[in-house]
Protein backbone atom coordinates (compact mmCIF):
# COMPACT_ATOMS: atom_id res chain seq x y z
CA UNK A 1 0.00 0.00 0.00
CA UNK A 2 1.27 3.43 -0.95
CA UNK A 3 1.58 5.74 2.10
CA UNK A 4 -0.80 8.70 2.05
CA UNK A 5 -1.45 11.74 4.21
CA UNK A 6 -3.98 11.59 7.04
CA UNK A 7 -5.36 15.01 6.09
CA UNK A 8 -8.65 13.58 4.67
CA UNK A 9 -9.15 11.60 7.89
CA UNK A 10 -8.48 14.63 10.08
CA UNK A 11 -10.99 16.55 7.95
CA UNK A 12 -13.43 13.63 8.44
CA UNK A 13 -13.06 13.77 12.25
CA UNK A 14 -13.47 17.55 12.48
CA UNK A 15 -16.39 17.66 10.05
CA UNK A 16 -18.26 14.75 11.65
CA UNK A 17 -17.83 16.20 15.14
CA UNK A 18 -18.97 19.64 13.96
CA UNK A 19 -22.04 18.16 12.30
CA UNK A 20 -22.88 16.14 15.42
CA UNK A 21 -22.66 19.29 17.52
CA UNK A 22 -24.91 21.21 15.10
CA UNK A 23 -27.42 18.37 15.16
CA UNK A 24 -27.31 18.16 18.97
CA UNK A 25 -27.82 21.91 19.33
CA UNK A 26 -30.65 21.82 16.77
CA UNK A 27 -32.53 19.13 18.67
CA UNK A 28 -31.62 20.23 22.20
CA UNK A 29 -35.05 21.69 22.90
CA UNK A 30 -36.86 18.52 21.84
CA UNK A 31 -34.89 15.83 23.65
CA UNK A 32 -37.83 14.82 25.87
CA UNK A 33 -40.18 14.51 22.90
CA UNK A 34 -37.77 12.40 20.85
CA UNK A 35 -35.87 10.39 23.46
CA UNK A 36 -37.62 10.95 26.81
CA UNK A 37 -39.05 8.17 28.97
CA UNK A 38 -42.53 9.51 28.16
CA UNK A 39 -41.70 10.79 24.72
CA UNK A 40 -43.63 10.31 21.52
CA UNK A 41 -42.29 6.75 21.43
CA UNK A 42 -41.97 5.99 25.18
CA UNK A 43 -39.25 3.75 26.60
CA UNK A 44 -41.90 1.19 27.55
CA UNK A 45 -42.57 0.73 23.83
CA UNK A 46 -39.04 1.03 22.43
CA UNK A 47 -37.59 -1.48 24.89
CA UNK A 48 -40.13 -4.07 23.74
CA UNK A 49 -39.02 -3.67 20.14
CA UNK A 50 -35.25 -3.12 20.47
CA UNK A 51 -33.14 -6.15 21.42
CA UNK A 52 -32.40 -6.14 25.19
CA UNK A 53 -28.68 -6.45 24.39
CA UNK A 54 -28.62 -3.16 22.51
CA UNK A 55 -27.63 -0.12 24.58
CA UNK A 56 -30.71 2.02 25.13
CA UNK A 57 -31.87 4.85 27.33
CA UNK A 58 -34.35 2.66 29.22
CA UNK A 59 -31.29 1.23 30.98
CA UNK A 60 -31.27 4.50 32.90
CA UNK A 61 -34.61 3.71 34.55
CA UNK A 62 -33.17 1.85 37.60
CA UNK A 63 -30.64 4.66 38.07
CA UNK A 64 -33.39 7.27 37.90
CA UNK A 65 -35.48 5.32 40.42
CA UNK A 66 -32.53 4.81 42.78
CA UNK A 67 -31.48 8.47 42.73
CA UNK A 68 -35.01 9.86 42.70
CA UNK A 69 -34.10 11.98 39.69
CA UNK A 70 -36.44 12.17 36.71
CA UNK A 71 -35.32 9.91 33.83
CA UNK A 72 -35.37 12.84 31.42
CA UNK A 73 -32.81 14.65 33.59
CA UNK A 74 -30.48 11.70 32.98
CA UNK A 75 -31.24 11.85 29.26
CA UNK A 76 -30.24 15.53 29.21
CA UNK A 77 -27.08 14.70 31.16
CA UNK A 78 -26.18 11.98 28.66
CA UNK A 79 -26.81 14.40 25.81
CA UNK A 80 -24.39 16.79 27.52
CA UNK A 81 -21.75 14.06 27.80
CA UNK A 82 -22.33 13.16 24.14
CA UNK A 83 -21.73 16.78 23.15
CA UNK A 84 -18.56 16.84 25.29
CA UNK A 85 -17.40 13.70 23.50
CA UNK A 86 -17.98 15.44 20.18
CA UNK A 87 -16.08 18.51 21.40
CA UNK A 88 -13.15 16.28 22.33
CA UNK A 89 -13.30 14.75 18.87
CA UNK A 90 -13.51 18.17 17.25
CA UNK A 91 -10.41 19.52 19.01
CA UNK A 92 -8.53 16.23 18.89
CA UNK A 93 -8.30 15.97 22.69
CA UNK A 94 -8.36 12.40 24.04
CA UNK A 95 -9.55 11.62 20.54
CA UNK A 96 -10.11 7.88 20.82
CA UNK A 97 -11.82 8.12 24.22
CA UNK A 98 -13.98 11.00 22.95
CA UNK A 99 -14.91 8.97 19.86
CA UNK A 100 -15.83 5.95 21.99
CA UNK A 101 -18.02 8.08 24.27
CA UNK A 102 -19.72 9.83 21.35
CA UNK A 103 -20.25 6.55 19.45
CA UNK A 104 -21.66 4.67 22.47
CA UNK A 105 -24.05 7.45 23.47
CA UNK A 106 -25.18 8.11 19.91
CA UNK A 107 -25.91 4.38 19.64
CA UNK A 108 -28.02 4.55 22.82
CA UNK A 109 -29.97 7.51 21.45
CA UNK A 110 -30.63 5.97 18.04
CA UNK A 111 -31.66 2.63 19.54
CA UNK A 112 -34.17 4.35 21.79
CA UNK A 113 -35.38 6.78 19.15
CA UNK A 114 -35.05 4.32 16.27
CA UNK A 115 -38.51 5.21 14.98
CA UNK A 116 -37.48 8.85 14.62
CA UNK A 117 -34.07 8.14 13.12
CA UNK A 118 -33.31 8.64 9.44
CA UNK A 119 -30.26 8.61 7.15
CA UNK A 120 -28.23 11.17 9.06
CA UNK A 121 -28.26 9.00 12.20
CA UNK A 122 -27.25 5.93 10.18
CA UNK A 123 -24.21 7.67 8.72
CA UNK A 124 -23.30 9.41 11.98
CA UNK A 125 -23.15 6.00 13.64
CA UNK A 126 -20.90 4.64 10.88
CA UNK A 127 -18.71 7.77 11.03
CA UNK A 128 -18.27 7.69 14.81
CA UNK A 129 -17.28 4.02 14.68
CA UNK A 130 -14.69 4.86 12.02
CA UNK A 131 -13.41 7.72 14.20
CA UNK A 132 -12.59 5.11 16.88
CA UNK A 133 -10.82 2.69 14.54
CA UNK A 134 -9.18 4.97 11.99
CA UNK A 135 -6.09 7.18 12.43
CA UNK A 136 -8.02 10.46 12.53
CA UNK A 137 -5.77 12.34 14.96
CA UNK A 138 -2.57 13.86 13.62
CA UNK A 139 -1.16 14.81 10.23
CA UNK A 140 1.09 11.89 9.31
CA UNK A 141 1.85 10.04 6.13
CA UNK A 142 1.70 6.28 6.32
CA UNK A 143 0.06 3.21 4.83
CA UNK A 144 -2.59 2.95 7.61
CA UNK A 145 -4.15 6.13 6.27
CA UNK A 146 -4.30 4.49 2.85
CA UNK A 147 -6.10 1.46 4.31
CA UNK A 148 -8.55 3.64 6.27
CA UNK A 149 -9.36 5.78 3.24
CA UNK A 150 -9.77 2.66 1.12
CA UNK A 151 -12.33 1.32 3.64
CA UNK A 152 -14.27 4.60 3.42
CA UNK A 153 -14.13 4.47 -0.37
CA UNK A 154 -15.38 0.88 -0.65
CA UNK A 155 -18.07 1.46 1.97
CA UNK A 156 -19.35 4.45 -0.01
CA UNK A 157 -19.39 2.39 -3.20
CA UNK A 158 -21.53 -0.23 -1.41
CA UNK A 159 -23.87 2.48 -0.13
CA UNK A 160 -24.45 4.14 -3.50
CA UNK A 161 -24.71 0.96 -5.56
CA UNK A 162 -27.18 -0.69 -3.19
CA UNK A 163 -29.20 2.52 -2.90
CA UNK A 164 -29.24 2.87 -6.70
CA UNK A 165 -30.28 -0.76 -7.27
CA UNK A 166 -33.10 -0.46 -4.71
CA UNK A 167 -34.36 2.67 -6.46
CA UNK A 168 -34.06 1.06 -9.88
CA UNK A 169 -36.43 -1.72 -8.74
CA UNK A 170 -39.28 0.81 -8.59
CA UNK A 171 -40.97 2.09 -11.74
CA UNK A 172 -41.34 5.57 -10.16
CA UNK A 173 -37.62 6.26 -10.54
CA UNK A 174 -37.69 5.41 -14.24
CA UNK A 175 -40.75 7.48 -15.19
CA UNK A 176 -39.93 10.52 -13.04
CA UNK A 177 -42.87 10.05 -10.66
CA UNK A 178 -40.47 9.59 -7.71
CA UNK A 179 -39.19 13.14 -8.17
CA UNK A 180 -42.70 14.55 -8.65
CA UNK A 181 -44.16 12.68 -5.66
CA UNK A 182 -41.29 13.73 -3.39
CA UNK A 183 -41.40 17.40 -4.33
CA UNK A 184 -45.18 17.47 -3.85
CA UNK A 185 -44.95 16.26 -0.24
CA UNK A 186 -45.18 19.06 2.31
CA UNK A 187 -42.54 17.44 4.49
CA UNK A 188 -39.90 17.87 1.76
CA UNK A 189 -41.14 20.65 -0.52
CA UNK A 190 -39.28 23.92 -0.07
CA UNK A 191 -40.59 25.55 -3.26
CA UNK A 192 -43.79 25.40 -5.23
CA UNK A 193 -42.95 22.71 -7.79
CA UNK A 194 -46.43 22.15 -9.27
CA UNK A 195 -45.10 23.40 -12.63
CA UNK A 196 -43.04 20.21 -12.93
CA UNK A 197 -46.15 18.28 -13.99
CA UNK A 198 -46.01 20.25 -17.26
CA UNK A 199 -42.47 18.97 -17.90
CA UNK A 200 -42.54 15.23 -17.16
CA UNK A 201 -39.38 14.79 -19.20
CA UNK A 202 -37.50 16.97 -16.71
CA UNK A 203 -38.67 14.81 -13.78
CA UNK A 204 -37.68 11.72 -15.77
CA UNK A 205 -34.20 13.17 -16.46
CA UNK A 206 -33.67 13.94 -12.76
CA UNK A 207 -34.79 10.41 -11.84
CA UNK A 208 -32.47 8.84 -14.40
CA UNK A 209 -29.57 11.10 -13.37
CA UNK A 210 -30.00 9.97 -9.77
CA UNK A 211 -29.95 6.33 -10.85
CA UNK A 212 -26.85 6.86 -13.00
CA UNK A 213 -25.03 8.77 -10.25
CA UNK A 214 -25.80 6.11 -7.65
CA UNK A 215 -25.38 2.91 -9.67
CA UNK A 216 -22.41 4.18 -11.67
CA UNK A 217 -20.63 5.54 -8.58
CA UNK A 218 -17.88 2.88 -8.32
CA UNK A 219 -17.07 3.25 -12.02
CA UNK A 220 -16.65 6.99 -12.36
CA UNK A 221 -15.28 7.63 -8.87
CA UNK A 222 -12.58 4.97 -9.19
CA UNK A 223 -11.26 6.12 -12.56
CA UNK A 224 -8.93 9.05 -11.76
CA UNK A 225 -9.87 10.97 -14.93
CA UNK A 226 -13.61 11.01 -14.22
CA UNK A 227 -13.23 11.26 -10.43
CA UNK A 228 -13.29 15.09 -10.06
CA UNK A 229 -16.41 15.34 -12.26
CA UNK A 230 -18.01 12.41 -10.44
CA UNK A 231 -17.24 13.94 -7.06
CA UNK A 232 -18.75 17.23 -8.23
CA UNK A 233 -21.87 15.44 -9.49
CA UNK A 234 -22.36 13.65 -6.15
CA UNK A 235 -21.84 16.88 -4.20
CA UNK A 236 -24.36 18.65 -6.45
CA UNK A 237 -26.84 15.78 -5.94
CA UNK A 238 -26.58 16.20 -2.17
CA UNK A 239 -26.70 20.00 -2.34
CA UNK A 240 -29.93 19.63 -4.36
CA UNK A 241 -31.29 17.30 -1.68
CA UNK A 242 -30.51 19.95 0.94
CA UNK A 243 -31.99 22.83 -1.05
CA UNK A 244 -35.08 21.18 -2.55
CA UNK A 245 -35.94 18.67 0.18
CA UNK A 246 -34.62 20.40 3.30
CA UNK A 247 -32.47 17.42 4.30
CA UNK A 248 -29.47 19.59 5.20
CA UNK A 249 -27.91 17.34 7.83
CA UNK A 250 -28.17 14.24 5.66
CA UNK A 251 -26.72 16.08 2.68
CA UNK A 252 -23.90 17.42 4.84
CA UNK A 253 -22.85 14.04 6.20
CA UNK A 254 -22.86 12.50 2.72
CA UNK A 255 -20.69 15.35 1.40
CA UNK A 256 -18.33 14.84 4.36
CA UNK A 257 -18.03 11.10 3.59
CA UNK A 258 -17.44 11.78 -0.12
CA UNK A 259 -14.89 14.50 0.55
CA UNK A 260 -12.90 12.37 3.00
CA UNK A 261 -13.00 9.33 0.73
CA UNK A 262 -12.46 10.87 -2.71
CA UNK A 263 -12.73 14.65 -2.80
CA UNK A 264 -10.07 15.89 -0.39
CA UNK A 265 -7.35 16.49 -3.04
CA UNK A 266 -9.75 18.74 -5.01
CA UNK A 267 -10.95 20.61 -1.92
CA UNK A 268 -7.31 21.05 -0.87
CA UNK A 269 -6.41 22.38 -4.30
CA UNK A 270 -9.16 24.97 -4.00
CA UNK A 271 -8.52 25.77 -0.33
CA UNK A 272 -4.70 26.07 -0.17
CA UNK A 273 -4.35 28.92 -2.73
CA UNK A 274 -7.12 30.82 -0.89
CA UNK A 275 -5.27 30.34 2.41
CA UNK A 276 -1.96 31.41 0.87
CA UNK A 277 -3.58 34.50 -0.63
CA UNK A 278 -5.00 35.43 2.78
CA UNK A 279 -1.62 34.93 4.44
CA UNK A 280 0.11 37.06 1.81
CA UNK A 281 -2.45 39.83 2.28
CA UNK A 282 -1.90 39.72 6.05
CA UNK A 283 1.89 39.79 5.60
CA UNK A 284 1.53 42.75 3.24
CA UNK A 285 -0.56 44.65 5.80
CA UNK A 286 2.00 43.97 8.56
CA UNK A 287 4.87 45.08 6.29
CA UNK A 288 3.03 48.30 5.36
CA UNK A 289 2.32 49.02 9.03
CA UNK A 290 6.00 48.42 9.88
CA UNK A 291 7.04 50.80 7.08
CA UNK A 292 4.81 53.61 8.37
CA UNK A 293 6.00 53.00 11.92
CA UNK A 294 9.62 53.52 10.70
CA UNK A 295 8.63 56.83 9.13
CA UNK B 1 1.66 -9.75 10.01
CA UNK B 2 0.03 -6.64 11.54
CA UNK B 3 -0.75 -5.40 8.06
CA UNK B 4 -2.36 -8.72 7.03
CA UNK B 5 -4.49 -8.71 10.21
CA UNK B 6 -5.79 -5.19 9.58
CA UNK B 7 -6.47 -5.82 5.90
CA UNK B 8 -8.36 -9.02 6.83
CA UNK B 9 -10.41 -7.14 9.44
CA UNK B 10 -11.19 -4.35 6.98
CA UNK B 11 -12.22 -6.90 4.33
CA UNK B 12 -14.43 -8.72 6.82
CA UNK B 13 -16.09 -5.47 7.89
CA UNK B 14 -16.79 -4.44 4.30
CA UNK B 15 -18.07 -7.91 3.45
CA UNK B 16 -20.56 -7.68 6.33
CA UNK B 17 -21.55 -4.16 5.22
CA UNK B 18 -22.08 -5.41 1.66
CA UNK B 19 -24.12 -8.44 2.73
CA UNK B 20 -26.34 -6.33 4.98
CA UNK B 21 -26.83 -3.74 2.24
CA UNK B 22 -28.11 -6.70 0.18
CA UNK B 23 -30.75 -7.39 2.89
CA UNK B 24 -28.84 -10.21 4.60
CA UNK B 25 -30.98 -9.70 7.74
CA UNK B 26 -34.00 -10.94 5.80
CA UNK B 27 -32.27 -14.23 4.97
CA UNK B 28 -32.38 -15.49 8.54
CA UNK B 29 -34.64 -14.72 11.46
CA UNK B 30 -32.46 -15.41 14.49
CA UNK B 31 -30.08 -12.82 15.90
CA UNK B 32 -26.48 -13.93 16.13
CA UNK B 33 -23.04 -12.44 16.80
CA UNK B 34 -22.78 -11.35 13.18
CA UNK B 35 -25.89 -9.20 13.32
CA UNK B 36 -24.74 -7.81 16.70
CA UNK B 37 -21.38 -6.93 15.14
CA UNK B 38 -23.20 -5.28 12.23
CA UNK B 39 -25.48 -3.28 14.52
CA UNK B 40 -22.67 -2.04 16.75
CA UNK B 41 -20.28 -1.06 13.96
CA UNK B 42 -22.79 0.42 11.54
CA UNK B 43 -22.14 -2.34 9.01
CA UNK B 44 -25.72 -3.59 9.33
CA UNK B 45 -27.58 -0.93 7.40
CA UNK B 46 -29.85 -1.12 4.40
CA UNK B 47 -29.73 1.89 2.10
CA UNK B 48 -33.22 1.87 0.64
CA UNK B 49 -33.75 5.65 0.86
CA UNK B 50 -36.87 6.61 -1.12
CA UNK B 51 -36.86 3.15 -2.70
CA UNK B 52 -38.28 1.33 -4.48
CA UNK B 53 -41.15 3.86 -4.50
CA UNK B 54 -42.15 6.97 -2.60
CA UNK B 55 -44.59 6.40 0.24
CA UNK B 56 -47.50 8.74 0.90
CA UNK B 57 -46.96 11.63 3.27
CA UNK B 58 -48.61 10.94 6.61
CA UNK B 59 -49.75 13.50 9.17
CA UNK B 60 -51.57 13.26 12.47
CA UNK B 61 -54.21 15.67 13.76
CA UNK B 62 -55.11 15.60 17.44
CA UNK B 63 -58.48 16.72 18.80
CA UNK B 64 -58.36 17.25 22.54
CA UNK B 65 -61.57 17.66 24.50
CA UNK B 66 -61.71 18.78 28.14
CA UNK B 67 -64.39 18.05 30.76
CA UNK B 68 -66.39 21.13 29.64
CA UNK B 69 -66.55 19.74 26.09
CA UNK B 70 -64.21 22.41 24.76
CA UNK B 71 -62.36 21.02 21.80
CA UNK B 72 -58.95 21.94 20.54
CA UNK B 73 -57.49 20.71 17.27
CA UNK B 74 -53.74 20.66 17.20
CA UNK B 75 -50.64 19.11 15.65
CA UNK B 76 -47.33 18.17 17.18
CA UNK B 77 -45.08 19.81 14.62
CA UNK B 78 -43.58 23.16 15.58
CA UNK B 79 -40.99 25.63 14.34
CA UNK B 80 -38.02 23.25 14.59
CA UNK B 81 -37.71 21.71 11.13
CA UNK B 82 -35.24 19.03 12.21
CA UNK B 83 -37.55 17.91 15.00
CA UNK B 84 -40.50 17.95 12.58
CA UNK B 85 -38.52 15.67 10.26
CA UNK B 86 -38.19 13.13 13.08
CA UNK B 87 -41.85 13.37 14.08
CA UNK B 88 -42.68 12.73 10.42
CA UNK B 89 -40.36 9.71 10.42
CA UNK B 90 -42.24 8.32 13.43
CA UNK B 91 -45.59 8.94 11.70
CA UNK B 92 -44.38 7.02 8.65
CA UNK B 93 -44.70 3.86 10.77
CA UNK B 94 -48.49 4.31 10.54
CA UNK B 95 -48.17 2.84 7.06
CA UNK B 96 -47.46 -0.52 8.75
CA UNK B 97 -50.81 -2.05 9.73
CA UNK B 98 -49.43 -3.92 12.76
CA UNK B 99 -47.92 -0.72 14.21
CA UNK B 100 -51.00 1.49 13.87
CA UNK B 101 -52.81 0.73 17.11
CA UNK B 102 -49.72 0.83 19.33
CA UNK B 103 -48.39 3.99 17.73
CA UNK B 104 -51.75 5.76 17.93
CA UNK B 105 -51.88 4.91 21.64
CA UNK B 106 -48.36 6.29 22.16
CA UNK B 107 -49.18 9.52 20.33
CA UNK B 108 -52.43 9.93 22.28
CA UNK B 109 -50.73 9.34 25.59
CA UNK B 110 -48.01 11.89 24.75
CA UNK B 111 -50.66 14.48 23.88
CA UNK B 112 -52.59 13.72 27.08
CA UNK B 113 -49.44 14.54 29.05
CA UNK B 114 -49.01 17.80 27.11
CA UNK B 115 -52.63 18.79 27.78
CA UNK B 116 -53.40 17.64 31.36
CA UNK B 117 -56.78 19.38 31.26
CA UNK B 118 -57.84 17.12 28.38
CA UNK B 119 -60.26 14.30 29.09
CA UNK B 120 -60.30 12.73 25.67
CA UNK B 121 -58.05 12.76 22.64
CA UNK B 122 -58.89 11.77 19.09
CA UNK B 123 -55.99 10.73 16.90
CA UNK B 124 -56.73 11.21 13.21
CA UNK B 125 -54.08 9.86 10.88
CA UNK B 126 -54.28 11.31 7.40
CA UNK B 127 -52.42 10.49 4.24
CA UNK B 128 -51.72 12.79 1.29
CA UNK B 129 -52.76 11.27 -2.02
CA UNK B 130 -50.76 12.89 -4.79
CA UNK B 131 -52.00 12.24 -8.33
CA UNK B 132 -49.44 11.29 -10.96
CA UNK B 133 -48.21 14.00 -13.31
CA UNK B 134 -50.61 13.10 -16.12
CA UNK B 135 -53.68 13.14 -13.83
CA UNK B 136 -52.49 16.42 -12.32
CA UNK B 137 -52.32 17.97 -15.78
CA UNK B 138 -55.88 16.76 -16.37
CA UNK B 139 -57.11 18.55 -13.26
CA UNK B 140 -56.67 16.07 -10.37
CA UNK B 141 -55.31 17.69 -7.21
CA UNK B 142 -53.47 16.34 -4.16
CA UNK B 143 -55.82 15.59 -1.27
CA UNK B 144 -55.60 14.46 2.33
CA UNK B 145 -57.61 11.42 3.33
CA UNK B 146 -58.05 10.01 6.84
CA UNK B 147 -57.17 6.35 7.20
CA UNK B 148 -57.14 5.85 10.95
CA UNK B 149 -59.26 7.50 13.64
CA UNK B 150 -58.90 6.44 17.27
CA UNK B 151 -60.41 7.90 20.42
CA UNK B 152 -58.77 7.62 23.82
CA UNK B 153 -60.18 8.65 27.20
CA UNK B 154 -58.24 9.57 30.30
CA UNK B 155 -58.42 6.74 32.83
Amino acid sequence: MKPTSSEPLVFFRIAVASLGLIQGAWLAGNISLLYGADGLVPWSLSKEIVSPYMPQLSWLQPLATATGTGPDTWVYMLMGVYMLGLLGLLFGKFTRLSAIIAWALQFMFINTGFMAAYGVETFMHIALFYCIIMPVTGIKTNEWNTLAIRVLQIHLCLVYVSSGIEKAMGAQWWNGEAIWQTLMQGQFARFDMHWMAQYPLLAKCIGWSTLIIEMGYPLYIWWPRSRPYGYLAVVLLHVSIAVFMGLQLFAAIMIIFNTAAFGWPYVRQAYIPLREKRRLRRAGAIATQAFWNME
Amino acid sequence: MKRICWISLASFHLLIAGLHAAHMKEWYSSKNWLSAYADFTGAGNIFSFFAPHIGNEIAVVYTIADSKSHQQVTRLEGANTECNRRIQTVYNFFSIDEAQSLLAKSCASYMMRQYPEGEMVRVTVISKQIPDMRSFRQGAIPKWEPFLVKNYKKL
